[in-house]
């Protein structure tokens, strides 16, 4: 035995080890983008979708040379591992019920609809068996498949078509016996495709993917249609680059195009644009409780939100001259009820009193609304033309029957804002003034604040998307961050009621 | 090493032998049908569109990530398996039953468990502190970690027994003739178990090319990154791409013939042990 004997081996397994790390590292730099095109992003992706989502990676990589690293699996076992990993940007689920869970168990922030899945009976080319519908998978000569219902979207809806039609215990009996359970739906088709299966029910757009299978339509299918949305993770490190892919898929004229193509039934998506530019209209009085948000918004989402802040009489009258905002958030209910019709999803945000503010040290010594009618009060109200607390006041006062005795003492009534109302008051130009609970926020103790006592001495804020908009779901997020609890604690540091969700009579 | 029968005419054992050659066969029939039917079922293989499939840079990717993973699998493989096997089949010591049940325990359980006990090992503080220096979850170091961690419990075994056979009296006798322990184990055992260890590289080494489940679950199956062969055919019957998820299998039955029979070509089998 010679020292050799041993030496060559040796030498072997060294070159073999340098050889397959060398090998694997030269793989890893290949993985990683050149520098200077963003960090890439990570999409958890239903293998269900995988064709259309994979041109849609290559062509955004193409065209903005960003890149997207796509993760494969069932919804049900990517959102396991998103649960014990916390890694990656996107989750693009077969199903809402996905996006749903990953909402609850708090791993979603974001999440754009992409597209509807519909459910249809899978058969073999030509239909040997003459599949017509749920009734043909009791027949003894037909072989069937059925998905999971507990982990697969499409075995969830297959069980409740079946139910509905009373068939379902019969069903899965025929399953257990002459047929087979499957996990994923891909499964299923291929089960039909290359396996002894002779029926069953998957996604239209999936049984178009797949080769020597047919699809037979199902009368009561519309009523069971699946949702397919992307998510972005809580977890995400770079929740704008993730967003940034998140729109381009589902972007209609880009994404949705592909996914069309494919045979899946795309929704009516955003219109892609690189950085979008969209226009909020927002009463004066919401500025100091929104700018936060919206300025984060914008970060987050790679987007320029162009905020128009004024009275809303002057704003309405804009839009009547044809301004086209892609979101209305108004001062109050009735200088939405105006414009509605322009607006879709039209819900409440906050509200606010009208409070009467006086000169500092009350020096007229004012406690009620009445107050202001005495003789030789100088009271400032907002111009009612211009703005929603102007228009407000006015009715309130008619309402107490103290209009024209007010009126009479307004020495300031064309304040274009409550802003402009409070510092004439401040600088004690006028004794009293009638402004939001909102605009006192912060103005120190030498003013004095009066409650009003009369339901109608309250403004609500609701926000509204354009239904002419190009982005109505980029406007949809835009409302959700205005509705989110970070906002809302905003907007109660400001002075609102936080009332997101509570119902108005629309007209 | 069994010795040769010489059959006598008449053949007294006949009816076993054919019994067993026919139980046999019905094995390797098996076997020859799933060859068959992975080439000509169907019409599902065309050699050239195969080629035009698997020359598709994603394929090649995962081809040579699978090469490259397996063969530093193998190879760290036979760097855990000589030691251990060597001190199980010499040394007796408290607890031995108990390392032995644990060197076990990759190849008892079921390959999923070990990707996700995998999986939450990298969200423990030691796993996470790895990750902040090097990333292993869902990149290439956790393809070559999976597939390790079961692989090498294969070659272990295999070591082990290797070493048991090796009767222990040449090196006792090295080491009264003057040898080092390190020289007695350098020159007398190492080249007396090297079939062995090339065995055990290549048994690590098939174990890895097949491992599907624990690199699927740590992992993932990202294109262009944690993608290996077997995961490119769970991609592909995802997406209803029979013929490439075929062209993916018969290029692993190659690459796996091509090994097998190099390896026995160099006068070494598994089997000889």
């Amino acid at each position: 035995m010679t020292r050799n004997s041993i030496a060559l081996p040796s030498l072997i397994g060294l070159v073999l080890v340098c050889g397959s790390v060398w090998l694997l590292w030269s793989l890893s730099r290949q993985g990683n983008p050149a520098p200077g095109k963003g960090s890439p992003i990570t999409l958890h992706c239903a293998a269900g979708l995988a064709k259309p989502v994979q041109r849609i990676a290559a062509q955004y990589e193409k065209e903005t040379g960003r890149r997207v690293n796509l993760q494969f699996g069932g919804s049900g076992t990517l959102l396991s591992g998103l649960q014990v990993s916390k890694q990656g940007d996107l989750f693009l689920a077969a199903d809402s019920g996905y996006i749903k869970k990953g909402r609850d168990l708090k791993l979603i922030a974001e999440v754009l609809p992409v597209a509807t899945l519909t459910p249809v009976i899978a058969v073999k080319s030509g239909n040997p068996k003459g599949i017509k519908g749920l009734a043909d998978f009791t027949r003894a000569d037909v072989r069937i498949a059925l998905a999971d219902p507990a982990s697969a979207a499409v075995g969830e809806v297959a069980r409740k078509m079946f139910e509905e039609v009373g068939l379902w215990a019969e069903v899965e009996k025929a399953a257990q016996t002459r047929g087979v359970f499957q996990p994923t739906v891909s499964g299923l088709a291929t089960d039909v495709s290359s396996g002894p299966i002779d029926a069953a029910i998957v996604w239209g757009a999936v049984a178009d993917q797949f080769e020597r299978v047919d699809s037979v339509t199902l009368e009561s299918s519309d009523r069971f249609v699946s949702h397919v949305n992307i998510g972005v993770l809580g977890a995400s490190r770079v929740p704008t680059a993730a967003l940034h892919f998140a729109r381009y898929l589902s972007a209609s004229d880009r994404g949705l195009t592909i996914f069309k193509e494919e045979g899946f039934t795309p929704v009516a998506g955003d219109a892609w644009a690189e950085v979008p530019e969209l226009t909020l209209f927002s009463g004066g009085v919401n500025r100091v409780a929104i700018e936060e948000t919206l300025r984060e918004f914008q970060q987050r989402e790679g987007v320029r939100v162009n905020t128009v802040y004024n009275g809303c009489g002057i704003l309405v009258s804009q839009m009547r001259s044809g301004a086209n905002p892609d979101a209305y958030l108004a001062c109050d209910t009735s200088y939405m009820d105006e414009v509605h019709a322009r607006f879709r999803d039209h819900q409440l945000v906050s509200s606010t009193e009208m409070v009467i503010i006086t000169a500092p040290g009350n020096p007229k010594k004012v406690t009620s609304l009445a107050d202001l009618a005495k003789p030789g009060m100088k009271v400032a109200t907002t111009n009612p033309e211009f703005s929603a607390l102007g228009g407000l006041t006015h009715k309130l006062l008619k309402a107490v029957n103290l209009f024209d005795s007010v009126i009479a003492n307004v020495t300031y009534g064309d304040a274009p804002t409550a802003d402009a109302v409070v510092t004439r008051v401040r600088t004690a130009r006028e004794d009293a003034g009638i402004v939001y609970r909102a605009n006192t926020v912060g103005l120190g103790g030498d003013l004095e604040i009066i409650e009003i006592e009369s339901p109608l001495a309250s403004a609500s804020q609701p926000v509204a998307v354009s239904l002419t908009t190009t982005h109505p779901h980029l406007m949809d997020r835009l409302v959700s961050a205005l509705i989110d609890e970070r906002s809302g604690a905003r907007y109660r540091d400001a002075g609102f009621e936080f009332i997101p969700g509570k119902e108005w009579p629309k007209p | 090493m069994a010795q040769t029968l010489k059959p006598h005419r008449p053949w007294p054992g006949w009816p076993l032998y054919t019994a067993l050659g026919l139980l046999g066969g019905l094995y390797l029939l098996l076997l020859l049908g799933l060859l068959l039917s992975l080439l000509f079922a169907d019409g599902l293989f065309a050699p050239g569109e195969a080629l035009a499939f698997l020359n598709s840079p994603p394929i090649r990717y995962a081809l040579t990530l699978t090469l490259g993973s397996t063969i530093l699998t193998a190879m760290v493989s036979v760097l855990f398996a000589v030691p251990i096997g060597y001190l199980m089949s010499r040394f007796s010591f408290p607890g031995k039953s108990l390392i032995d049940a644990l060197l076990d325990l990759p190849i008892v359980l079921p390959p999923l468990v070990i990707g996700l006990a995998l999986l939450l090992f990298f969200m423990t503080p030691i796993g996470q502190a790895i990750e902040s220096v090097i990333p292993v979850t869902y990149a290439i170091p956790s393809v070559v970690l999976a597939q390790l961690t079961v692989a090498a419990a294969f070659a272990v075994r295999l070591m082990r027994s290797i070493f048991e056979q090796i009767d222990p009296r040449c090196e006792q006798v090295a080491l009264t003739l003057g040898c080092s322990p390190g020289q007695a184990f350098r020159k007398v055992v190492l080249p007396q178990a090297s079939r062995g260890i090339v065995a055990a590289g290549t048994l690590a080494w098939a174990r890895a090319l097949g491992e599907f489940g624990p690199v699927l679950l740590f992992a993932g199956a990202t294109r262009f990154r944690t993608e290996v062969l077997p995961t490119t055919i769970f991609l592909e019957m995802n997406v209803g791409n029979i013929e490439g998820a075929v062209a993916v299998s018969v290029l692993m039955l190659t690459v796996a013939m091509i090994v097998l029979i190099l390896i026995r070509s160099a006068g070494m089998s598994i089997r000889e042990v």
